[in-house]
């Protein structure tokens, strides 16, 4: 999931821990989109062959991205995974104008047929779960541990984190917030007894030319990347939501830091 | 329903969130945890008035004690196995006929003291619970020894609009042979056969996140020999003689509707019955679940039952009639009659995987309880209580 | 009888038709316990078998399952 994973776990058995790594590697398997027996591959493979039938979880994720489509105004668009054919953060390149055109008509949720359990993507279209997969795979594996009986767990997936319950004093979890461009400082500590925390940041992959950043997480409005917030940590009941609260304050840039506050949830957001 | 009602976009997150991990379902789920259930439990009937027997006939009527394992376990993700096995032994005696005295009396003839009868019933189940669909398969044989049937059900059930509709069909049947104990002695007869077809189709509606309605239709099919071989009399002389066809329907309709003030569940179920026999009946069943604590869920309902009489139904044998009716019966269960009776279900999770369970009913009957005009109570309805406790194992 | 079958299928259309929107997450309170069309399986089970035999009546909720000689 583009991350090392890390359980730990107090007075829990071998096999608790086995079954919470296998759902992860789960989920890897069925959404990751490099792989081409993945049920996204399959998925973006149909578009524009008249639909394909989806399993129940691929509905229920596809359904969550919905409401999160639709909560964010139409920022979080799991459809706008084709911009990376534009923006290459490998080769440190700035897109033209008439390179994002087309693109952008290729992206939108409500050019989406999703009813029950079918799905028809246009042609050209393509859907990435990468936004949600990995904070849902978190929650998945925290429930296994769950209902092993592990209360004092905790699951991280390259900084979305998920727990069971606090440490087995009744402590809370201490997360630690990095702070975005100097990763040795903290910007802050999360204290954790039920729930999870997630992360929404530029720093991981960005180009940055003449002296300007341009982060990796894309308005899929308008195909440039957003500015205004180096980094969004949320805390919330289940790291699927916290996740997609933080990469939605993000997208809205400065106003992020705003909209979340009207939210109400626990949250430490950095200007960039 | 009105979609606005979440005030953030994190608060309609969160719960759409919750449901995304939980995995909820289209239709049902294969069960999470394997199911050890066992029960004991003991059915008594009221002992029969004396002034309703005949001098000297036995007053004792049946007490019947049943113990019942099941067992419940998911396989291999999408199916489930479970397996059923009663026992259930009954002494007693129960009525053969009723006879008109001289003085204008109508009293009931009872069967000798004690009949001691085992009845044993083995069911295997297998479900495969597919993503808006689940198929069930079912077989079992109950074994007697005057009596054996086999039987087979299948099923489906299929949910649409997102879970909140399901449809599901069934369809079963039964395969039974009697074999009367001293038919020779007493002239009955030695062997017969009855066969049973049925099917069911109902609809599921979930109307609000609070309500929950239901509604279905049934018919079954009988053939056979449907007589009582006990109360049939001989050929010569016979007491009992019933058609050798039997067509009945079911409309059922229920809802389930959870009172938020009184954090209590209220249930509701009727159903209508009426076959060509010319035999219809009511049923209304209210009852009210609620959980106590963490620990303990109680509930308690009432049940009205109200039956009309079959066509060739009469409280009593008329011997100078001649000729004899094609079809005749004295059996109470084909008189007109209805009952009440309440009923108490409680379940103690005593400690995280296991819980005890206690059942009480008490069941009543009068001829005064029921929609028709009746001219004589059939003096051999039943009153009884019946009681369960038993133990379940969670895995 | 044909009446009750109609009034039946007028059950069934007005069910159809107060169909709701109820979404898969709303559905926490239908899942609890107490609200199972059947709470406890094993005593409908016996309590079915009872009135069967008792009764003049069957059936309604699945179709009708195995016999016996108490009827």
């Amino acid at each position: 999931m583009g991350g090392p994973c890390e359980i730990r776990a107090f007075s829990v058995s071998e096999t608790a821990v086995v079954q919470a790594r296998a759902e992860i590697q789960r989920l890897e398997r069925k959404y990751s989109r490099y792989l081409p027996a993945s049920v996204t591959t399959q998925i973006n493979a149909s578009a524009g062959k008249g639909g394909i039938r989806i399993d129940n979880e691929t509905g229920d994720l596809l359904r969550y991205a919905e409401q999160a489509w639709a909560a964010s105004s139409g920022l979080f668009d799991i459809t706008s995974g084709i911009l990376r054919r534009a923006w290459d953060f490998r080769e440190a390149r700035i897109p033209a104008e008439n390179e994002l055109t087309p693109l952008l008509s290729l992206i939108g949720w409500q050019k989406l047929d999703f009813r029950d359990n079918r799905l028809e993507l246009p042609p050209g279209m393509e859907i990435d779960f990468g936004g949600i997969v990995k904070e849902y795979a978190a929650d998945r594996a925290a429930n296994v541990l769950r209902a092993y009986g592990a209360n004092h767990a905790l699951v991280e997936m390259a900084g979305d984190i998920s727990v069971t319950g606090p440490l087995p004093d009744g402590l809370p979890w201490l997360i630690r917030i990095r702070h975005p461009r100097n990763l040795e400082d903290n910007s802050g500590t999360m204290e954790l007894r039920n729930g999870a925390v997630a992360t929404s940041g530029d720093y991981e992959r960005c180009i940055v030319l003449d002296g300007v950043r341009y982060s990796h997480i894309l308005n899929p409005l308008t195909g440039w990347p957003v500015s205004g917030l180096a980094s969004v940590t949320v805390q919330h009941a289940t790291c699927t939501a916290a996740g997609t609260l933080a990469t939605i304050a993000m997208l809205k840039g400065v106003r992020g830091a705003e909209w979340l506050e009207k939210q109400g949830v626990n949250s430490i957001c950095i200007p960039a | 329903m009105d979609e606005k009602k979440y005030s953030t976009a994190a608060a309609l997150l969160a719960a759409s969130a919750a449901s995304l991990i939980a995995g909820d379902a289209f239709a049902d789920a294969a069960p999470e945890k394997a199911f050890l259930g066992a029960r004991l439990s003991q059915y008594r009937e009221d002992s029969i008035d004396r002034s309703r027997v005949l001098d000297g006939a036995e007053t004792e009527r049946y007490t019947i004690d049943v113990q019942h394992l099941n067992f419940l376990t998911p396989l291999a993700g999408s199916f489930s196995l479970s397996a059923d096995v009663i026992r259930e032994s009954m002494t007693g005696a129960s009525p053969l006929g009723a006879v008109k005295l001289a003085e204008g009396d109508v009293r009931v003839a009872m069967s000798g003291a004690s009949i001691s009868e085992e009845r044993q019933d083995v069911t295997l189940g297998g479900a495969w619970y597919r993503d808006s669909s689940v198929w069930r398969l079912g077989a079992g044989r109950s074994t007697e020894n005057d009596y054996e049937a086999d039987y087979l059900s299948l099923g489906t059930e299929y949910g649409f609009a997102e879970g909140n509709t399901t449809l599901g069909v069934s369809v079963s049947m039964s395969d039974d042979v009697i074999t009367p104990t001293d038919a020779e002695t007493f002239g009955r007869i030695a062997y017969a056969e009855k066969d049973s077809r049925s099917v069911f189709a109902g609809v599921t509606q979930v109307v609000s996140k609070n309500l929950l309605v239901q509604t279905g239709v049934g018919i079954n099919q009988m053939q056979g020999y449907l007589s009582d071989p006990y109360k049939a009399g001989s050929e010569a002389a016979p007491l009992d003689r019933r058609p050798d066809a039997r067509t009945q329907r079911t409309w059922t309709v229920g809802a389930r509707y959870f009172l938020e003030s009184i954090e209590t569940a209220l249930k509701l179920d009727y159903r209508y019955f009426a076959d060509d026999w010319g035999m219809d009946s009511h049923t209304i069943q209210y009852g009210m679940g609620r959980q106590f604590g963490d620990r303990w869920q109680l509930e308690a309902g009432v049940r009205v039952y109200m039956q009309g009489e079959a066509d060739f139904y009469e409280p009593y044998q008329v011997p100078e009639v001649d000729p004899q009716p094609e079809h005749f019966s004295m059996d109470y269960r084909l008189s007109p009659y209805g009952a009440v009776s309440v009923n108490v279900n409680g379940r103690w999770s005593f400690a995280t995987d296991w819980s005890f369970v206690f059942v009480v009913e008490r069941y009543q009957s009068s001829a005064n309880y029921t929609f028709a005009d009746v001219r004589l109570e059939n003096p051999g309805i039943v009153d009884y209580v019946r009681g369960s406790i038993g133990m379940e194992y969670r895995f | 009888m044909n009446d009750r079958v109609l009034m039946g299928l007028l059950m069934l259309t007005l069910m159809s038709g107060c169909a709701s929107n109820v979404k898969p997450w709303e559905r926490g309170t239908l899942s609890r316990a107490e609200m199972q069309w059947v709470s406890d399986p094993m005593e409908a089970q016996l309590s079915r078998h009872v009135y069967f035999s008792k009764e003049a009546s069957t059936g309604g909720g699945e179709a009708v399952g195995g016999g016996c000689g108490c009827n």
